[in-house]
């Protein structure tokens, strides 16, 4: 469960405020949770927030369980140190056992002799499939995924895929996707992101509706809005 | 580990306990990257304050000066300059450690807070033992005296710590903010070697001088090295109360700014 209790937030946008959320309060249950929204509706900034990376202006998000850093971004890597040296510490950070960790990573992210080198040298393919490996070798108990693109053949996507569905019989997801399709395989409702409002959808077709919806609004004349 | 979602507070730790765990993470990471693979990195660290000191007492054997207090000119430069660099190091290497652990900063459970903290062990860690080896090897190799008053030698080298943590933290929260701190820093820091007593006492300069470095902290720290290392060396002006002053009011002043400023460009 996580929880809001009259979080408000809001960032600078050229001269004006973007408002995020104004004093939202709301629980998401343990379920898988599709997060729908216009581009710059604040997707993103919500996954942020509550992974803890981001600090509301106002309010408390309180969340049980494990929280995972939010998935897919190409960062987090130090990229003069290897990928070894980069799954210690982070496996370090969460408190994990080290070893069961770096078997774990080096298998599934089929770097080979890669895994060694400085992440530096690696393609943002494996870059992906390192951090990818990562996050599936650390037990979370909802993983916060934004907008998580896949790679590799389609061997080990399919690989990706089977692992991920593995982890979400104990734990639950957060996505952001542009892919409906890719939402409507993981997700089973739906968080509007609107006008610094959230409204849950207990199904994920009446969300997607009800974003369709605003899409169409927003593209009235005038408007460009993606 | 698959998990059994009733211990999941237990993994999870308490707030301290993360805390823990990720300081010494980043300080393992630090080490490597800093000092690379080879202790010899680490070796070059420790000595590194040694070359400025046989630079310095190599100058002033040209010119014939002698210590100010002491026999040895370069126990007198080493304790100015351990003194120093000391402080400085801080102060640099925190201003320095958001940008550099940007990355890893992306991670939720590493807070910019933790960065501070585990650089400053490694700081202190690092110009403790180069002291420690550097003071020892003259007064092994020089026949130097070892420090008189410990004590007071220790309380100053955590007072000067102290100013190192509170000044570099602050360089660190503006170094987030403002885009040109770093050259304005840079200027404002460039004569502070020179001010600051390395390689003299204030006593021996004209009061007028002396009267405008009495406001450095940096040398009310390195002169209280050498009230507590020399028998009998008593500078009449320092004060254990501004340099701390100095400390607290920039540690909290840095720390209420980490706390409370949005994380800025970082």
């Amino acid at each position: 469960m996580i929880r809001l209790i009259e979080v408000s937030k809001s960032y600078k946008v050229g001269r004006g405020r973007k408002h995020v959320l104004r004093d939202t309060t709301l629980t998401f249950e343990r379920r898988n949770i599709a997060v729908i929204g216009q581009n710059g509706a604040g997707k993103s900034t919500l996954l942020r927030l509550i992974a803890g990376a981001e600090r509301p202006d106002r309010g408390h998000i309180l969340t049980e369980g494990r929280v995972s850093w939010p998935l897919g971004f190409a960062g987090g890597f130090n990229a003069s140190t290897t990928g070894i040296d980069n799954t210690r510490f982070i496996s370090r950070i969460y408190g994990q056992d080290t070893d069961r960790i770096l078997d774990f990573v080096r298998d599934f992210s089929e770097l080979g002799a890669f895994f060694a080198m400085p992440v530096a040298t690696y393609s943002s393919g494996m870059r992906a499939r390192l951090a990818f490996a990562i996050s599936m070798a650390i037990s979370f108990d909802w993983y916060l995924v934004d907008e998580i693109t896949e790679v590799g053949d389609d061997r080990f996507k399919e690989k990706c895929r089977a692992a991920f569905k593995e982890k979400l019989v104990d734990a639950r997801i957060l996505m952001v996707s542009h892919s409906v399709s890719t939402l409507r395989s993981y997700c089973d409702m739906a968080a509007l992101v609107h006008d610094g409002t959230i409204t849950l959808y207990d199904d994920i077709e009446k969300g997607i509706a009800a974003h369709k919806q605003l899409m169409g609004l927003a593209r009235s004349p005038g408007s460009t809005a993606a | 580990m698959s998990a059994p979602s009733t211990d999941i507070a237990a993994r999870r730790g308490s707030p301290l306990a993360i805390m823990a765990r990720v300081v010494a993470a980043l300080l393992l990471r630090e080490t490597r990257v800093r000092f690379g693979r080879a202790q010899i990195g680490y070796l070059w660290a420790i000595i590194e304050p040694l070359g400025g000191v046989l630079v310095l007492a190599f100058a002033f054997q040209l010119i014939g000066r002698v210590p100010d207090v002491g026999q040895s000119l370069l126990l007198f430069l080493a304790i100015g300059m351990l003194g120093f660099s000391l402080q400085r190091r801080l102060t640099v290497q925190l201003g320095n450690a958001f940008d550099a652990n940007k990355a890893l900063l992306h991670f939720p459970v590493v807070k910019r807070i933790d960065t501070l903290i585990a650089r400053s062990i490694l700081e202190i860690a690092t110009s403790l033992l180069s002291m420690m080896i550097i003071i020892a090897g003259l007064v092994l190799i020089e026949g130097a005296p070892p420090p008189a008053r410990l004590d007071i030698f220790v309380a100053g080298i955590a007072a000067l710590a102290l100013l190192g943590f509170g000044l570099g933290t602050l360089n660190a929260i503006l170094n987030a903010h403002f885009r040109s701190w770093r050259h304005i820093e840079g200027l404002i820091s460039r004569p502070l070697f020179l001010m600051s007593g390395v390689f003299f006492t204030p006593v021996m300069l004209p009061s007028a001088v002396s009267d405008i470095l009495v406001w450095n902290p940096v040398l009310h720290g390195i002169e209280w090295l050498r009230y507590g290392y020399y028998e009998g060396y008593r500078p009449d002006f320092i004060s254990a109360e501004y340099l701390i002053g100095w400390g607290l009011t920039t540690t909290l002043a840095g720390l209420a700014a980490e706390r409370f400023l949005p994380p800025g460009e970082t």
